[in-house]
């Protein structure tokens, strides 16, 4: 389960990094936006909090169908959204998984920082990689 | 968050870039935010085999830590 949520969090960066090229920033705007809430769900809020990074991620298609100005058949609809938006979002969602993960292992950027190493190393021992 | 963490997710962006099927720049966009999805949808595969939810499977996961699963996959 850490593993997976630690995925999420690295595919989530590297989609950041892809669309604006400097992510730190943005989930360092994100992070001192936030605002901690009490706590008062009753059951798992375990269930909670990876239905929240769904609901992330659907702010997000939405966002990028807005900044795109194209549906899902192709057709033209208005340009509601700024890739900024994009990039905001997936910000936030990066902030919800970390929250899921802290509750699971402690530390959610250590474990995703472990994550990436091995992720990194894996990329680099492959023997087609060229090394730059 | 430490600082090198971006460097390291820079690294697998370039690695992407360079190796991945060549694809247009918004192309591109589109499969790294559709790929949260597909890993968002292993999350939830964890969740509901740390809880046992689906009878069929059983407990087939654990809520794991990090140092527990990075050797096995």
């Amino acid at each position: 389960m850490a593993k997976e949520l630690a995925d999420v969090i690295v595919t989530a960066m590297v989609a950041l990094d892809t669309v604006s090229g400097d992510g730190a920033t943005v989930v360092e705007q994100q992070l001192q936006g936030r605002v901690e809430e009490e706590i008062t769900a009753a059951g798992d809020i375990r269930l909670l909090q990876v239905l929240a990074i769904s609901g992330d991620m659907g702010a997000i298609a939405t966002a990028v169908y807005g900044a795109l100005g194209t549906g899902p058949p192709g057709e033209v609809v208005e340009i509601t959204h700024t890739w900024e938006d994009v990039e905001a979002r997936l910000g936030l969602l990066i902030l919800t998984a970390a929250a899921a993960l802290d509750d699971l292992t402690g530390d959610a950027w250590d474990t995703v920082g472990e994550r990436l190493r091995f992720l990194v190393a894996r990329v680099a021992a492959r023997p087609d990689m060229n090394p730059s | 968050m430490k600082v090198d963490t971006w460097d390291y997710v820079t690294r697998l962006r370039k690695w992407l870039d360079a190796d991945a099927a060549p694809t247009s720049v918004q192309d591109a966009r589109l499969l790294r935010v559709l790929k949260i999805s597909e890993e968002l949808g292993e999350v939830a595969e964890a969740l509901h085999g740390a809880l046992g939810a689906n009878p069929r499977k059983g407990a087939s996961h654990d809520w794991g830590t990090w140092r527990r699963n990075s050797r096995t996959s």
